[in-house]
């Protein structure tokens, strides 16, 4: 049975599953969970995985939920290229590190972006309240600094930790950086801008990945386009 | 030698000393004063940039994030199977549970922090009450799941006959809740049976280590009980 994985593109998490399958060319089908409608509080979904969260993926009939066991568990089941995860213990505690490391940093990302746009410009709901975006903010940029100060070591590798190349790692963090694509130009600068070795691993990322890299992101013009309108539209509004 | 960075008031750092009790693995504590700032001090941020305990440095190599450290120790030690099992699903399973713990059941650590500690023994300013009560629901949705679904079947979390490093993170985060108002955690726990056994089964299992890690976490439990009651018997 072809592995399902559910989810919708729109989520960092989920693009970082799905490429790994096509970078790794593992068989699977996307069963598309769409956000915007909120598919994923349907009783369909809700019986895959209660918490309503994705990505999930179905196994033959091995259901696993949380995207860092997923890619863990399909590197380890699909054997791809010991970089993705190395076996070696002190190597992979490293990479463990870092994906821990994810949850509470630069996973901020994802709800300093839903909150501050996709709730009010593809949810049509109230933006979130500006002292639980500024918290994120705060979150999301000590993790960027992080990143461009200790984790990424362009000297002796242009992947995250100094690697020669991409570990999980990498897939993960990317994805939340191209998040960064649905704010306003203005704010993608303020986060991008002064870090170039950011820049520099993004651009590294994306060209190690194409044409896979593209195609996870195939739905970010509509989403963006739709985004830029609702905003000129709360402008015109405000106006 | 095994240096293990942080202080048994820490949850995820009492796991770690939990686990090298268990598994006869030798350490030493390095107590990191959290109430003094000393988790941000430059001495630790060597060892750790992100400033947060438990971390370890293992004949000269440093490792952040319990999960990890957990992870690291069960495969360098050599530990029985059951810590972190080598078969993938199991493993797994195991993996996610320890993901769901950092997003959703850490916020118990934000909530008994911001109700209990932060005021009283960190001396900060108090937190807003919306935070607290947001921390409170998000913990709270945390335990049912808990109870509801990873201990449905029983002794230890996913059904498993033996515990994992998974229920040694998780039931030291739990066991942090002994720090809130006797009718806070009579309230919280009370109506989970199925946390309460489990947390029982771990201490026997792991006896005498589950007690002894939670000492110090005992003795703060009784300082907070004694400023509590100086507190009614000044205001009465």
């Amino acid at each position: 049975m072809t592995l399902k994985v559910y989810g919708d593109l729109q989520s960092q998490p989920v693009r970082a599953v799905v490429l790994f399958c096509l970078v790794n060319n593992i068989r699977h089908e996307l069963v598309n969970v769409s956000l915007i409608k909120n598919e994923n509080k349907l009783p369909g979904f809700k019986a895959i995985n209660p918490a309503a969260k994705m990505p999930v993926i179905d196994d033959d009939g091995f259901i696993l939920t949380e995207s860092l066991a997923i890619l863990r568990y399909l590197a380890a089941s699909r054997h791809a290229p010991d970089h993705w995860y190395p076996a070696e213990v002190k190597s992979r505690a490293r990479v463990d590190s870092l994906l821990d490391s994810y949850h509470t940093n630069i996973r901020q990302t994802a709800p300093y972006i839903k909150q501050k746009e996709l709730l009010p410009c593809l949810w049509g709901l109230p933006r979130g309240p500006d002292a639980l975006i500024k918290f994120h903010e705060t979150n999301m940029t000590t993790a960027m600094d992080l990143v461009e100060e200790y984790y990424l070591k362009p000297e002796e590798g242009p992947f995250l930790l100094g690697a020669s190349q991409p570990s999980l790692a990498d897939i993960l963090f990317a994805f939340e950086y191209t998040q960064t694509q649905f704010l306003p130009r203005e704010e993608q600068e303020k986060f991008l801008g002064s870090r170039s070795k950011t820049k520099k691993w993004l651009e590294v990322v994306e060209k190690s990945f194409a044409p896979h890299f593209g195609e996870v992101h195939k739905k970010f013009p509509d989403l963006i386009k739709k985004i830029e309108m609702a905003r000129r539209d709360h402008v015109a509004e405000g106006a | 030698m095994l240096t293990l960075y942080g202080s048994l008031r820490s949850q995820p750092t009492r796991a770690v000393a939990l686990f090298c009790l268990a598994n006869s693995i030798e350490y030493q504590l390095h107590f990191i004063d959290l109430s003094k700032k000393e988790h941000k001090h430059p001495g630790f941020l060597a060892i750790n940039p992100r400033g947060l305990v438990p971390a370890i440095t293992d004949d000269g190599f440093n490792l952040a994030e319990s999960a990890t450290i957990l992870r690291y120790l069960a495969v360098t030690r050599s530990v029985p199977d059951h810590w972190y099992p080598a078969d993938a699903k199991r493993r797994a399973r195991i993996d996610a549970l320890l993901d769901w713990y950092h997003t959703n059941l850490r916020q118990t650590a934000r909530y008994v922090f911001t109700k209990e500690l932060q005021e009283t023994v960190f001396r900060l300013p108090p937190a807003k009450k919306e935070e607290v009560e947001s921390y409170k629901r998000n913990m709270i949705a945390a335990m049912d799941t808990l109870e509801r679904e990873f201990l449905t079947e029983g002794p230890f979390l996913l059904g498993a006959s033996k515990p994992s490093i998974a229920d040694l993170l998780l039931a030291c985060e739990v066991t942090q809740t002994q720090l809130l108002k006797k009718p806070d955690l009579e309230a919280l726990l009370g109506p989970r049976p199925k946390i309460r056994q489990w947390l029982e089964t771990l201490e026997s299992n792991l006896a005498p280590h589950f007690s002894t890690v939670h000492s110090a976490v005992r003795k703060t439990a009784e300082f907070l009980e004694k400023k509590r009651n100086s507190k009614l018997q000044s205001a009465l």
